[in-house]
């Protein structure tokens, strides 16, 4: 028994193992985030505390745009060598190929991000409550962003100027996640416990889940049309 | 008398707010081939994404087995849709492509990859990446899911490009055998080719 229908399975173990064959699309977003993070103290003035509280909106901020760059090769691929109307005219439910879709995204661009927030945070200095609540708050908004941006990828892919389109709709509804994902963080480290953000961010993913691989769905047949 | 595996009534079609296709109507029964044929521009690729479900008409109606076609709900099992492009993710090998395709697809495959790429010649690169693979290997690839899935209606939309001479001959005698089993296949070529059933040919005016 697994734990998600067959073609979730094959469909995020497809995109794996592909991403893994030409691991460049893995490592792009991973170094723009830790050059942004690096580039950034050099930026702003030398004043005691200034830069570790804010950090954790720094962190936020190089994780959003990273994860939006990597998202303009979800469909890409598929759409340029005739592969997505293969997948749309096998019969496959395209609501569980989205599904796949975004979960193999997140894992190759989500996940490794908030895992890699973890050592980064630590080296600017935050504390160990904030470094655990950035990386919980950085997981569920990455699984959220990787979920709607998916819908929007596949609306985007193959028009004249999709990426820049891409961005810029993905960008309105990846912003609350920046504000509450970075709120939660910063009040970590004032010591406050952040449940009100992570319910928030908590229900924006279980909304995302329960949406956006239908709008994903709905979004490839508009293209392939 | 069974029901036409193919209805086309009435239709027109445009590509990109150009009409290309106007008031076209046919037929396809079981056993039959129809070849679409006309120059470029005359709408040949366009007609076949409307046959399988890719696009809708403009006017008319496309029917399969009786059953109206529409672009949200294809009906997979009634249909294999060749098209221009292979389909075929680069950085996987033939094998894991079809594979993919066996595990997501409704209905079930009829036939596994490893036979379907036997039979094709492709035992040997069944495992090399398809990026490192010929333009005639990967057509060849992309014509396994003919063999792999059963479905009575074929379209292929220039099915023979890129493929050497015994591999033509073997696409040939699988719209031979295809036919014997009372399937139906609409094809757009611009080669000739050689098949023991009489081909209906429908040439298509370029509408200025």
């Amino acid at each position: 028994m697994t734990l998600f229908p067959r073609t979730v399975n094959e469909t995020t173990s497809r995109e794996l193992r592909k991403t893994f064959r030409n691991p460049s699309e893995i490592f792009y977003p991973l170094i723009f985030f830790v050059l942004v993070l690096t580039m950034f103290p050099f930026a702003i003035p030398p004043v005691p505390g200034l830069f570790n509280s804010i950090a954790s909106g720094i962190l936020w901020t190089a994780a959003l745009l990273a994860i939006s760059l990597s998202l303009e090769t979800l469909f890409k691929a598929d759409y340029r060598s005739g592969a997505l109307e293969v997948i749309h005219l096998s019969g496959a439910d395209l609501v569980l190929v989205g599904v796949g879709k975004s979960l193999g995204h997140w894992i190759i661009s989500g996940l490794p991000i908030a895992l890699l927030a973890f050592p980064i945070g630590w080296a600017l200095d935050l504390n160990f409550l904030t470094l655990w609540v950035l990386v919980l708050t950085l997981m569920l908004g990455s699984a959220t962003m990787s979920l709607t941006g998916a819908s929007i990828s596949a609306l985007t892919v193959g028009l004249r100027g999709g990426g820049f389109l891409l961005v810029m709709l993905t960008l309105p509804f990846f912003v609350p996640l920046l504000i509450f994902g970075s709120s939660a963080a910063t009040n970590a480290s004032l010591g406050i416990v952040p449940e009100a953000e992570l319910y928030f961010l908590g229900g924006m993913f279980v909304l995302s889940l329960t949406v956006a691989p239908w709008a994903t769905a709905h979004a490839i047949r508009i293209r392939l049309g | 008398m069974s029901k036409p595996i193919l209805e086309v009534t009435n239709i027109s079609l445009s590509r990109a707010q150009n009409l290309v296709v106007r008031d076209l109507s046919f037929s396809v029964s079981s056993g039959e081939i129809i070849q679409l044929s006309g120059s470029n521009g005359s709408g040949k690729t366009t007609i076949l994404r409307a046959l399988a479900g890719l696009i809708m008409p403009d006017n008319g109606r496309v029917a399969r087995l009786g059953e109206k076609v529409g672009n949200t709900t294809p009906s997979s099992n009634s249909v294999i849709y060749i098209g221009h492009r292979h389909g075929l993710e680069e950085n996987l090998s033939p094998l894991e492509n079809l594979n993919f395709l066996s595990q997501v697809s409704t209905p079930s495959p009829i036939r596994d990859g490893v036979s379907v790429l036997g039979t094709l010649g492709l035992k040997t690169s069944m495992h090399v990446l398809t990026t490192r693979l010929s333009a005639g290997q990967k057509q060849r690839v992309s014509l396994a899911r003919l063999l792999m899935f059963d479905a009575p209606l074929w379209l292929l939309d220039e099915p023979f490009t890129a493929l050497d001479t015994s591999s033509k001959k073997q696409l040939e005698n699988m719209i031979d055998a295809h036919l014997d089993r009372k399937g139906a296949v609409v094809l757009a070529t611009h080669q000739t080719f050689n098949c023991k059933s009489q081909v209906i040919n429908y040439s298509l005016p370029v509408i200025v």
